[in-house]
């Protein structure tokens, strides 16, 4: 009598994957409590330059060399909006407002100034919101400018 | 009668449970280590500007985070101290007179050196006469850098 032999029974399930889904939750969940999904945030960096008097005025280095201050006066206007003005440029949009920068700028770096040694000075009024003072700082950026910082307000 | 064979066991899979046991101590280790979710005094109650630029800080290492929002004459401004607890930091304090702020920006500016960094932290809404005083309060305790957290903003920026 004949028995066949039991047939292999070759069931390849390929490795084990049930540790690596418990990882992976772990991790997940370590991220889901130390991680922030807020909104991306970074930093404007502002300086503050030598002051000869003032608040924060220090005696500047012997061979020290005043940087070109470009003074931006930022107001409200009638109608809640910001009003930005330097020399006999004014713009009310920060998109406009970047491009005359722009402009401003060509024109100092045409006149020999170098962009390290001037000094952008931003004049708020008292009553000008915050975010106003950053899309103006943030436009000063954008034009290129390296140095920009906040004055007393008039 | 033939003999009967047992099938092949296929054992040649490794034993992953020691695998999963140093993924878990490590993963302990680095939250316990790294500073993954500490605080560094944020208010995340305030609504901050967006801009379109900025930097990324490489290190919060030696900076002091300050929430600025508007008070009533002067702005409330909070931190977090030495104590690791959320205080105010008032500019004038109103029972003694001291300027609070520019008092704890002084100390911890003589700690931290010319590297020392305040991170402001201020309302969008906020008028510029709060955010004023403290960095008068900023500009007083001689501290030099001094930088504003904004939101990002995603578009595509035009060469000009």
């Amino acid at each position: 009598m004949k028995m066949n032999a039991a047939k292999k029974a070759h069931y390849d399930s390929g490795p084990n994957m049930t540790p690596l889904v418990d990882v992976v939750m772990v991790i997940l969940i370590f991220l889901m409590l130390a991680g922030s999904f807020g909104g991306a945030e970074h930093y404007l960096v502002s300086n503050m330059p030598f002051t000869p008097q003032g608040a924060g005025s220090v005696k500047p280095p012997p061979s020290f060399v005043p940087d070109f201050p470009f003074d931006i006066r930022v107001d409200r206007g009638a109608e809640g909006q910001m009003v930005a003005r330097f020399g006999d440029t004014q713009a009310s949009e920060p998109e406009d407002l970047l491009l005359k920068l722009s402009n401003r700028r060509k024109q100092l770096l045409s006149a020999g100034k170098t962009i390290d040694k001037i000094q952008v000075q931003i004049s708020p009024g008292k009553r000008v919101p915050y975010r106003m003072l950053i899309d103006v700082y943030d436009a000063a950026l954008r034009a290129e400018f390296q140095k920009v910082a906040f004055a007393t307000s008039h | 009668m033939s003999k009967h064979v047992l099938p092949e066991v296929h054992n040649a899979h490794p034993n992953v449970t020691p695998l999963i046991d140093i993924v878990m101590c490590l993963i302990i280790f680095f939250m316990l280590v790294a500073k993954i979710g500490v605080s560094d005094g944020s208010d995340a109650k305030i609504v901050i500007p967006s801009s379109i630029l900025g930097a990324k800080l490489e290190s919060m290492a030696n900076t002091l985070v300050l929430n600025v929002t508007a008070g009533a004459e002067q702005p409330i401004v909070t931190a977090i101290l030495e104590n690791q607890q959320q205080q105010q930091l008032h500019v004038i304090d109103p029972i003694s007179g001291k300027k609070q702020l520019k008092e704890s920006l002084d100390l911890l500016r003589t700690r931290g050196g010319e590297a020392f960094r305040v991170i402001i932290r201020g309302d969008a809404e906020m008028d510029y006469r709060y955010l004023e005083q403290v960095l008068i309060s900023c500009a007083e305790a001689k501290v030099q850098n001094v930088s504003f957290v904004t939101r990002t903003i995603e578009t595509t920026v035009a060469q000009h």
